[in-house]
């Protein structure tokens, strides 16, 4: 049974940190390895960084206070071990680029019909996303799907909410503009 | 007032229902009065029907499904009550260990305490034997002083007769030696 953010931060008041995590682990599964693989690129490395991410979650449990959201607090945690990766991949000359998504090999036709299946949806977010520069690209995932305030983006990206919303609107425009070229071809 | 640009920027968020209400107010009476913004909102909401958020979410959710979380789970989370017993049997094995291993060490190379500094070597007897420089004043008594002697004379008078230098023999010598060999033919009669 999923719990609320306020169920599992009663649970860690209580001590009972245990079924607190296994609580966290199941609810915010698909959200850790969303954010992982958005950095790493990769399934294996993004489901790599999932398991670490909640193990130093684990591992801090005590120190989570309550004070943000348990998906800030995931989030953060995640995108340091991610941020850890890549740097360390690129020190090892594997990694060519981390600004952008890299480019599929998706023939334009595929997308130009208005029923997309599951597995073409994959692949053509993806492709969506890769024409988005970092901070847009992660202002628009963490704004338009998974629907944190701008007080919490702002906390984990650093950026003022007027730089948020700015990043936001040029990042729907440049994906109206992107997705308006692939209709005309 | 709002310019053009600073209203286009709430178009995300006035079209998922997410502004308050005065904002929202500005921006439905610019798309009732601009057609250029009103066309860049249809735009928008195009790239939102498109990159709707449940399937992405639901996307999302299918890429996670093969993550199994189960293992590590049970390693990280384990019953708290199982734990001391664990650790109780490995630190008692490994502090019987190194409590044989200091025995063992401290009794083969033990050093006791010097108590006395003259103690004394026992044990071993050794045959005495003498030599003329170890003997002192008190030492020597009158027949081996006889006996070293006459060693000394004996040998200084072979070397003088090997040598075959023709040269008088020095009188007291030759007197002591003279009276050694009386002596000793007059022990050899009377026996």
């Amino acid at each position: 049974m999923m719990k609320s953010e306020s169920d599992i931060g009663a649970l860690l008041s209580k001590g009972k940190s245990h079924e607190a995590m296994n609580s966290i682990m199941s609810q915010y599964k698909r959200f850790v390895h969303s954010v992982a693989i958005r950095y790493m690129r990769d399934d294996e490395d993004a489901k790599d960084i999932t398991q670490e991410a909640f193990i130093k979650a684990y591992q801090s449990l005590n120190t989570f206070r309550g004070e943000s959201q348990i998906r800030t607090w995931l989030y953060a945690i995640t995108r340091n071990l991610c941020l850890n990766a890549l740097e360390k991949k690129k020190r090892q000359g594997h990694v060519a680029r981390i600004d952008t998504y890299e480019q599929f090999d998706i023939p334009a036709d595929d997308h130009s019909d208005s029923i997309i299946t599951k597995s073409e949806f994959s692949a053509f977010f993806d492709e969506c996303m890769s024409v988005l520069p970092e901070k847009q690209r992660e202002t628009f995932i963490l704004r338009h799907v998974e629907e944190l305030p701008y007080e919490e983006i702002s906390r984990l990206l650093g950026t003022s909410i007027g730089g948020l919303k700015a990043n936001y609107f040029q990042a729907v425009q440049k994906l109206a503009q992107y997705l308006g070229s692939k209709e005309h071809l | 007032m709002m310019n053009k640009h600073e209203i286009s920027l709430l178009f995300p968020d006035h079209i998922h229902g997410q502004l308050p209400e005065h904002e929202r107010n500005i921006v439905d009476e610019a798309l009732r009065t601009s057609p250029e913004l009103k066309a860049e909102y249809d735009e928008f909401v195009h790239v939102f029907s498109i990159l709707n958020q449940k399937d992405i979410l639901s996307n999302m959710e299918k890429n996670s499904e093969n993550i199994v979380l189960q293992p590590l789970m049970r390693t990280l989370i384990r019953p708290p009550h199982k734990r001391p017993v664990h650790i109780f049997i490995g630190s008692a094995t490994a502090l019987a260990a190194c409590l044989l291993i200091w025995i063992g060490i401290t009794s083969t190379n033990r050093i006791p305490p010097i108590e006395n500094t003259t103690q004394s070597v026992s044990g071993i007897e050794f045959q005495q034997v003498l030599y003329i420089d170890n003997l002192n004043g008190l030492d020597i008594k009158q027949d081996d002083l006889e006996d070293i002697m006459l060693e000394e004379v004996l040998a200084l008078y072979v070397r003088e007769i090997e040598s075959d230098i023709d040269a008088p023999l020095n009188p007291i010598l030759e007197e002591e030696i003279t009276k050694y060999l009386l002596k000793e033919s007059q022990d050899e009669e009377s026996m």
